[in-house]
């Protein structure tokens, strides 16, 4: 007998176990809709915050080679691929 | 399709950040940095799967830690988070995973010293570990660096202040030795963090990042950080994308650890997400 190769191998599908509650409940009534202070003083003190450390931080001056182990693939690539693959790979 | 989070921070806007925040489990904020995304939960179909996941965790959760739903579980009602009510409880797609790894942490910490460790994780998410760790660590004995790109500390910035946990940023790395706070780095500083560190740990990006990004990390690792322990969560066994030019992986097995740490031991992910490619390991060092 073979090992499949990994073009061969599928992942099992999260679907071949289904747990006994989710027949019981419909959806809707899963999706809880907690919600949040929006705008309220403390939030925007602490955006507030942010957005100062945030100037901050883009006004640095980096001596040359301080960048360089996070290199192009960090910077500048992962944080778009994050954003584009984690959504369907997690 | 343009990040408007991205947008806010870099044109230094309040009121959009404010915006992106308020609801930052469904907004593009956290978009990466939890397990599927609030359009997916709401789907019938993709949102099932992800309930079915919650669900199978909670399970797991109760299982492997004998603990209270009711002291752990439950979200903070910061940024809008989507879940399964589970009693009085609103329990998230990743908190089970947060809390077990947490626990871990907090009890491998308590092992080191129990007058405080330091901990370093390596992308910290929204936050929801270390915010899992502060509950146990009530008396906050324990340091928490975490390294990230800078956007996705902001998050946690705003998350964990949010929950009332205090914060600070280390813009050039410089920590104090034995802090006892929650310390956050930008990772292009991590080269300069220079205190003994305890404990490192990763869940679920050293194996997205580049081989050059990972082997600067195991070099901080190996021969500076010299923690005794590595607690880790990664992909193994293949590349789910081999040929994607978009998505970089490394298997954790080809992680460059050196010799000096023993593999206490490795098992699969219990935790659903990622269709079952996750492992959990633990070295320590000798």
């Amino acid at each position: 007998m073979k090992f499949p190769t990994k073009h061969q191998y599928t992942f099992p599908k999260v679907e071949t176990q289904i747990h006994p509650l989710l027949k019981l409940a419909s959806h809707s009534l899963l999706v809880s809709e907690a919600t949040s202070l929006l705008y309220d003083k403390t939030s925007k003190e602490i955006c507030r915050f942010i957005a100062d450390i945030s100037r901050t931080y883009a006004g640095r001056s980096f001596a040359d080679g301080e960048w360089s182990w996070l290199n192009d693939n960090c910077r500048v690539n992962i944080l778009p691929h994050c954003i584009h693959t984690m959504s369907i790979c997690c | 399709m343009p990040c408007k989070y991205l947008a806010a921070l870099h044109s230094y806007d309040v009121d959009l950040l404010l915006e992106s925040y308020s609801c930052l489990f469904r907004s593009d904020a956290s978009y990466g940095i939890v397990s599927g995304t609030y359009a997916d939960f709401c789907d019938s179909q993709r949102g099932a799967v992800i309930i079915n996941g919650i669900l199978c965790d909670v399970d797991t959760w109760l299982d492997f830690t004998m603990l209270s739903p009711d002291l752990y579980l439950a979200m903070p009602d910061i940024g809008k988070p989507y879940g399964v009510e589970f009693g009085a409880n609103l329990i998230s797609p990743d908190i089970c995973r947060h809390d077990y790894h947490a626990d871990k942490l907090f009890k491998l910490a308590g092992d080191i010293a129990q007058t405080g460790s330091v901990i370093l994780e390596v992308g910290g998410g929204y936050g929801g570990v270390v915010y899992q760790f502060m509950k146990r660590d009530i008396s906050r004995k324990h340091g928490y660096i975490i390294i990230d790109l800078f956007e996705t500390l902001c998050v946690q910035y705003y998350y964990l202040t949010s929950c009332g946990i205090t914060v600070e940023f280390a813009l050039d790395g410089c920590i104090k030795q034995n802090t006892s706070q929650v310390v956050l780095v930008p990772s292009e500083m991590a080269e300069r963090i220079d205190i003994k560190v305890d404990i490192v740990y990763n869940c679920n990006s050293f194996s997205e990042m580049a081989v050059s990004t990972v082997q600067n990390y195991f070099d901080l690792i190996n021969k500076k950080w010299l923690p005794r322990y590595i607690f880790h969560q990664n992909s193994d066994v293949l590349l789910l994308y081999p040929d994607s030019p978009r998505h970089i992986e490394i298997v954790a097995s080809k992680f460059p650890i050196d010799k000096a740490y023993k593999e206490v031991y490795r098992t699969l992910s219990p935790w659903a997400g990622g269709s079952g490619r996750y492992r959990e390991y633990l070295y320590q060092r000798e």
